[in-house]
C-alpha cells in the first residue's frame, strides 16, 4: 500500500524536488502582495518534503534569486513520515508547515481539514503549469493544492519478444488482450499483475473515463460499478482466467527484475521516474525496449493517458499562501529546473506539471535501454501531453484503498472476478461513509 | 528462616523504615514510568468513549460526541476482530512454546560450554537480534524465494517443492521469521538468570552425583523460572500483536492476508486508514483484556508449577 | 563482610566444601562434562548456523553495487565493490552518516546507562523488600506490557510538546529510561542473585539499606545490568519510529531513521539507495558486535558468592 501511495506521490516530489534558482522575482513580489499586508522583510516559509537530494539545494537557489521569501526546507524521512509528522503537528497546532509535499490524495487533505482553499492565489498563474497539473490541484472547482504534474504511464514492450513471435504491438486494449492470447502458447506473459498493486485496475478505470466519485449539491455520487469500470475490468479478466499474466510481487526485486529480464514478460505500463531502475537492473533486456503510448480503449474520442498524483497544499493555518505559491511558480522556471540538478547522477528532474517538458526528455531516458532513444522520447512527452491529472478518490480514500488491495488480491489469484471485487469495494465505501456521516448516493 | 531474622522481628520501627526505605528504590522508576506510560496511555484511552462524526461532503470540520461504551459494543460484535484474535491464538499456540523451548535449550547448552566457547556463540546468537527489522525482512525474503532464494532449491534435491511465497506456507515462513528474531533475545535472558545464579550448588548436585540432564533440568530450570515467565509473557504477548510479519508477507500473498488479518493490522487499520481513531483506541483495549487474560492464565499457570 | 561472604555457602555447600575462592577460571561448575561436551557443542553449532547463515546473504549484499545487488548470485560475491560502498555510505548527503552513527551512540549510550540504573534500583527494591504497593507496581508493570505502542505515539506527542521536550535529545533519552520491561527483569535476576542472608549479614554489619545496595546489590546484579544494558542499547540503536516523531531536522536523527529514510527514497524516485541501506545496516551492527564483545566479562559465570570479597 506504501509503494502505490508512494508511486502518486512522484509528481508532488517533482514540484518540491525542482531546484531553480533566481528570476521571476516579479512573482514573487506580487505574490508577497497577495497577502493583506505588505511584510517588512522577507516571509519565512517552511517547506517539509522528503527529496533528500535536492530539496534543500533548490530552497537555497530560490532564496538567492529574490529578497521576499526565504523557503526553509525541513526534510522528511519518507512520505508515511510526513503523514505522520503533519498528523501530530496538527493534533499538537504548533508548528505547522506552510507547504507540504502531497502524502496523500488531496480530497483527503480537503476533508482531514488539512489544506486550505487558494483559488485565490494559484488561479494568476495558471498558464505557467499544464491541464494535468492544474486539473488535480483541485477539488469541486477549487484549488485547495498547488498544481502538480502526474506522471503520464507509457508502454515499455520487450520488441525482441514481439518480433521473435512476431506479434503487433497493441494500439488498443482489445489488441493487447489478443497479444496476450498470442504469445501465451510460447511462454511469455503479457504483463505481470501485483497481487498487492491495484494501481493498474484503477489506472484502466481512470482511462476509460469512470467517475468513482462525484460531487452532487451537498453529497458524493459513489460508482464502482459503471459501464467504463467494467470495460476498464474486461481487459484484466479474461488475461488473468486465460493465465496469460503473471503475478511476481514488488516485495522480492531480484526475482522480479529476473523475469522482467527474461524476456518472458511482454510488456508493462510505466512511467519516467520507473526507468533509471529499469535499466540499472535488467542487464541482459537492455536495448531490447521499445516505448509505446498506452493502448486505447477502442470507443475513446480522443488519445488520453492515465495518470494521477498527490499535489503538494498549503496546511491550513500558513498565514502566507501567497509567498508558497510564489515559490512553486519559480520552480516551473529553467532556472529553478537547473538548480535541482542532482550533484551525485548529474541529471535534473522531469517538469511534469508544465506545459512543455520536451526540453528535459533526454536526461530521462537512459542509455542502453531502447531500441531507438529518440523515439522513446517522444513517446514520454507525449504521455505527458495527453495526461488526465484527475481522478476524484472520494472522502474516504485511505479506508477503501486497503480494501481493494484485498479484493484485487483475491480477484488476481482467481478466487473471484473483478466485478465481484469492485461490488465489495463499493459496499465498504458506502458503509464507511454511512460510519462517517458523509451524505452519498451508490449510482445503481 | 535463620536465627537472625527472628531476632530483628521485635524491632518494628526499625523494619518500616527499612521498607519504606526498599520502597524508595523503585521511586525513580515510578515517576519516570507515571509521567512517560501512564499520562500518555490515559490520554490515549479516553479517545475510545468518544466518536467522531463528518456531514454533508465531509468538507465541513468534524464533531465530536461523548459516545460512552457503543465503541466497545461494537469491537465486542465485531466478527472479522475476533476471526483475527482466533487466529493469532492458534498460531501463538505454537510459536510460544517452540521459542521458549529453544531459547531456554539453547542458554542451558550455552552454560554447560566451556566459557570461551559459550562466548563465541553468544554473539553469533545475538547477531539476528542486532539486524534491524527491515533489513531482517530483506534477508528472509530472498533466503524464501522461490524463484532466487536458495531454500527452494534445497528442498528440490529431494523431489520437494516447497514455496514459502503460497497461502498453505505463510504461518510457516511467519513463524520462523519470528523465532529467528527472538531467539537471541530469549536465550540472553535467560542465559543471563543461569550466570546470576550461584555455581556453588551445581557443584554440589554434582558431587551429589546428579547426572548433567538432571542437573539442568532439576536445579537450573527452576532457578530461571522467573525469567522463563517473563519471556513467555513477552513472548504470548508480541505473538498476540503480532503485526509486522504479516504485513510484510501481505504483498507476498494478498489473497490471504487481508487488511485485518490479525487485531493488530485491523487495529492499524482503523486507527491509520479508515481514520477511526476512537474505534482503534476501544479496539486495542480490548485486545489489551484478551492479551491480559492470556498471560495471566501463563502466569497462574507457570508460577503453580513453582510451588 | 567477611563472615558475611561465608554464610550462604556454608547453608547451600556441605560444610567440608567451604570454599572462600570461586571456582576456577577455565572450568565453570556449569560446564559440562565428558561426552555430553559434544552433543553441547553439535547444538550450538547447528543453532547458530541457524542464527548466522541467513546473514551471509547481507555481507555479500553490502559488497556488491545497485547493478549488482539485485542480478547476480544473492549468495556469492561480484565484482568486490565494498569499498566503493563505504566511501559513498561516508560521503551521501555532505557525509551526514556519520553524524547519524554519533546521534545514535549518545542516544543508546544515555538513554540505556540512564535505564540500567532506574531499572536495578527498581527491581532490587521489588524484589528485596516487601512494602505496602509492591504488589500494585508489579500489577502496573504487567499491565504495561499489554499496551499496544501504536497507541502511545499520538498522545506522547501532544505531552512531548507540553513539555519542551519535542525536537530535544531528552525525547530520545529519558522516555526509554522507564522501561518496566526492564524493571521485571532486574527483579527476577535479583531474586536469584541477591541472597537476603547476605544483606542481613550486612545490616549487622551496620551498613545502611542504600549502602548494601550500591557496594554490594549493585556488583551481585553485574550480569542483570548488563543483559539490561545491552538488550536497551541494541533495540534502541535500532529503533526508527520514535525519532521520526519526535525530532525534526535530520541532523538530529539517529542512524535507523537515516537508514529508513534511504530506503523509502527507492519507492518513488529515480534514485535507489538500497545498497547503500545494506552496507550502512552492517556498519551499523559493528558498534552493537564491539559493544558485546567488550562487556563479555559481565557475563562471567560464576558470580559466586566469594567474589563478592
Amino acid at each position: 500500500m506504501i509503494r502505490s501511495r508512494a508511486r502518486w506521490a512522484t509528481a508532488g516530489l517533482a514540484v518540491t524536488a525542482l531546484a531553480g534558482l533566481s528570476a521571476c522575482s516579479a512573482d514573487a513580489s506580487s505574490a508577497g502582495a497577495a497577502g493583506d499586508t505588505e511584510p517588512a522583510g522577507p516571509v519565512t516559509i517552511e517547506v517539509w518534503g522528503w527529496n533528500a537530494e535536492t530539496g534543500e539545494q533548490t530552497a537555497e537557489a530560490f532564496n538567492a534569486a529574490q529578497d521576499d521569501v526565504t523557503v526553509k526546507y525541513v526534510l522528511q524521512a519518507s512520505n508515511v513520515a510526513t503523514q505522520t509528522n503533519f498528523r501530530n503537528a496538527t493534533e499538537a497546532g504548533s508548528g505547522v508547515p506552510c507547504l507540504v509535499q502531497g502524502f496523500a490524495p488531496l480530497t483527503t487533505m480537503v476533508v482531514n481539514g488539512w489544506a486550505q482553499d487558494i483559488t485565490e492565489q494559484v488561479e494568476g498563474s495558471v498558464d505557467l503549469y499544464n491541464e494535468g497539473a492544474l486539473a488535480a490541484a483541485q477539488v469541486d472547482g477549487r484549488y485547495y493544492g498547488l498544481p502538480s504534474g502526474s506522471d503520464g504511464q507509457f508502454l515499455i514492450v520487450n520488441q525482441k519478444t514481439f518480433d521473435k513471435y512476431d506479434v503487433e504491438v497493441p494500439a488498443t486494449w482489445d489488441e493487447f488482450v489478443e497479444a496476450g492470447r498470442e504469445l501465451g502458447p510460447h511462454g511469455v506473459d503479457i504483463t505481470n499483475l501485483a497481487g498487492e498493486d491495484p494501481s493498474i485496475l484503477m489506472n484502466l478505470a481512470q482511462q476509460a473515463g469512470a467517475e468513482w466519485f462525484a460531487i452532487e449539491g451537498d453529497q458524493w455520487v459513489v460508482n464502482f460499478t459503471d459501464e467504463k469500470t467494467v470495460a476498464a475490468a474486461d481487459v484484466l479478466q479474461p488475461l488473468i482466467d486465460e493465465d496469460l499474466v503473471s503475478n511476481q510481487t514488488f516485495m522480492d526485486k531480484p526475482a522480479l527484475y529476473k523475469y522482467f529480464d527474461s524476456g518472458k514478460m511482454a510488456s508493462t505500463t510505466t512511467q519516467w521516474w520507473s526507468l533509471t531502475g529499469l535499466q540499472t537492473n535488467l542487464a541482459d533486456s537492455g536495448g531490447d525496449w521499445s516505448a509505446h503510448p498506452v493502448p486505447q480503449f477502442a470507443d475513446a474520442t480522443a488519445p488520453v493517458t492515465p495518470g494521477r498524483t498527490l499535489p503538494s497544499f498549503v496546511p491550513e493555518g500558513c498565514e502566507n499562501p501567497g509567498a508558497v505559491v510564489a515559490y512553486t511558480d519559480w520552480l516551473t522556471t529553467p532556472e529553478a529546473i537547473e538548480a535541482g540538478r542532482n550533484a551525485e547522477t548529474g541529471a535534473v528532474s522531469f517538469p511534469v506539471q508544465v506545459p512543455d517538458a520536451s526540453d528535459y526528455v533526454d536526461a530521462v531516458v537512459p542509455e542502453d535501454f531502447f531500441v531507438d532513444d529518440k523515439a522513446a522520447g517522444e513517446q514520454i512527452v507525449t504521455a505527458q501531453d495527453r495526461v488526465i491529472g484527475k481522478f476524484e478518490l472520494g472522502p474516504n480514500y485511505d479506508a477503501w484503498f486497503p480494501e481493494l488491495q484485498d479484493q484485487w488480491g483475491k480477484a488476481v489469484a482467481g478466487d473471484i472476478t473483478l466485478q465481484e471485487a469492485l461490488t465489495a469495494v463499493q459496499e465498504f465505501v458506502a458503509a464507511d461513509l454511512d460510519d462517517k456521516g458523509i451524505s452519498y448516493t451508490v449510482t445503481e | 528462616m535463620s536465627v537472625r531474622a527472628q531476632r530483628s522481628r521485635p524491632l518494628f520501627g526499625w523494619r518500616t523504615m527499612q521498607s519504606l526505605k526498599g520502597a524508595s528504590f523503585t521511586l525513580p522508576f515510578l515517576a519516570g514510568f507515571a509521567l512517560f506510560v501512564i499520562v500518555p496511555v490515559l490520554m490515549g484511552v479516553r479517545e475510545s468513549v468518544y466518536t467522531t462524526q463528518s456531514s454533508g461532503l465531509g468538507f465541513g470540520g468534524q464533531t465530536v460526541e461523548f459516545a460512552g461504551l457503543r465503541n466497545f459494543a461494537k469491537g465486542l460484535a465485531d466478527g472479522a476482530f475476533w476471526t483475527g484474535m482466533f487466529r493469532v491464538l492458534l498460531y501463538a499456540i505454537v510459536v510460544v512454546p517452540l521459542t521458549q523451548a529453544l531459547g531456554l535449550g539453547l542458554a542451558l547448552v550455552l552454560d554447560a560450554a566451556r566459557r570461551r566457547t559459550a562466548a563465541r556463540f553468544r554473539i553469533a546468537l545475538l547477531l539476528p537480534y542486532m539486524v534491524p527489522g527491515i533489513v531482517a525482512a530483506m534477508i528472509w525474503i530472498y533466503q524464501y524465494s522461490p524463484t532466487v532464494g536458495p531454500i527452494t532449491g534445497f528442498f528440490a534435491l529431494f523431489g520437494l517443492d516447497v514455496n514459502f511465497f503460497t497461502s498453505s506456507m505463510v504461518w510457516v515462513s511467519m513463524g520462523n521469521l519470528a523465532v529467528w528474531s527472538a531467539l537471541g533475545f530469549t536465550m540472553l535472558i535467560l542465559y543471563g538468570a543461569l550466570q546470576s545464579v550461584p555455581h556453588e550448588i551445581f557443584e554440589a548436585a554434582r558431587i551429589d552425583g546428579a547426572s548433567e540432564l538432571r542437573i539442568a533440568w532439576s536445579i537450573k530450570v527452576p532457578f530461571v523460572r522467573g525469567s522463563l515467565v517473563l519471556t513467555s509473557l513477552l513472548s504470548i504477548i508480541g505473538t498476540l500483536q503480532l503485526f509486522d510479519q504479516p504485513v510484510l508477507f501481505r504483498a507476498v500473498t494478498p489473497e490471504t492476508i487481508t487488511r485485518d488479518f490479525t487485531p493488530a493490522m485491523m487495529i492499524y487499520d482503523q486507527a491509520f486508514q479508515v481514520g477511526n481513531l476512537n474505534y482503534a483506541t476501544a479496539l486495542s483495549v480490548i485486545l489489551a483484556v484478551v492479551v491480559g487474560i492470556a498471560s495471566a492464565i501463563i502466569y497462574r499457570f507457570m508460577n503453580k508449577e513453582e510451588s | 563482610m567477611s563472615h558475611a561472604t561465608l554464610e550462604p555457602a556454608t547453608r547451600q555447600n556441605p560444610p567440608a566444601r567451604r570454599r572462600r575462592r570461586p571456582v576456577p577460571e577455565t572450568r565453570s561448575a556449569a560446564e559440562a562434562r565428558g561426552s555430553s561436551r559434544w552433543v553441547v557443542l553439535g547444538v550450538l553449532v547447528a543453532l547458530s548456523l541457524y542464527a548466522v547463515g541467513p546473514l551471509w546473504w547481507l555481507l555479500v549484499a553490502a559488497t556488491k553495487n545497485q547493478r549488482e545487488l539485485y542480478t547476480t548470485n544473492g549468495l556469492w560475491f561480484a565484482q568486490l565493490d565494498l569499498w566503493a560502498n563505504l566511501s559513498s555510505l561516508f560521503t551521501y548527503q555532505d557525509g551526514i552518516f556519520t553524524r547519524w552513527l554519533w546521534n545514535t551512540v549518545l542516544y543508546s549510550g544515555l538513554g540505556s546507562l540512564g535505564l540500567t540504573l532506574v531499572a536495578l534500583a527498581a527491581g532490587y527494591g521489588i524484589a528485596k523488600y516487601r512494602y505496602r504497593g509492591r504488589g500494585l507496581t508489579m500489577g502496573l508493570i504487567i499491565a504495561s506490557f499489554l499496551i499496544p505502542g501504536s497507541l502511545m505515539i499520538v498522545p506522547s506527542f501532544v505531552l512531548f510538546v507540553q513539555l519542551g521536550l519535542y525536537d530535544t535529545i531528552w525525547a530520545m533519552i529519558l522516555p526509554g529510561m522507564f522501561g518496566s520491561f526492564s524493571v521485571y527483569l532486574a527483579k527476577v535476576y535479583a531474586e536469584g542473585a541477591v541472597p537476603t542472608e547476605l544483606m542481613e549479614a550486612a545490616r549487622i554489619d551496620g551498613a545502611g539499606e542504600y549502602r548494601i545496595f550500591f557496594s554490594m546489590g549493585l556488583r551481585l546484579l553485574t550480569t542483570a545490568g548488563a543483559t539490561i544494558f545491552l538488550l536497551h542499547f541494541v533495540a534502541s540503536w535500532n529503533a526508527f519510529m520514535w525519532p521520526l516523531v519526535f525530532l525534526k531536522g535530520v541532523e538530529k536523527w539517529p542512524v535507523m531513521l537515516g537508514l529508513y529514510s534511504w530506503l523509502q527514497r527507492g519507492t518513488d524516485s529515480t534514485v535507489d539507495l538500497t545498497s547503500l541501506v545494506l552496507t550502512g545496516s552492517l556498519v551499523s551492527t559493528i558498534p552493537m558486535v564491539v559493544l558485546m564483545i567488550s562487556m563479555q566479562r559481565y557475563w562471567r559465570s560464576g558470580v559466586t558468592l566469594g567474589s563478592l570479597k
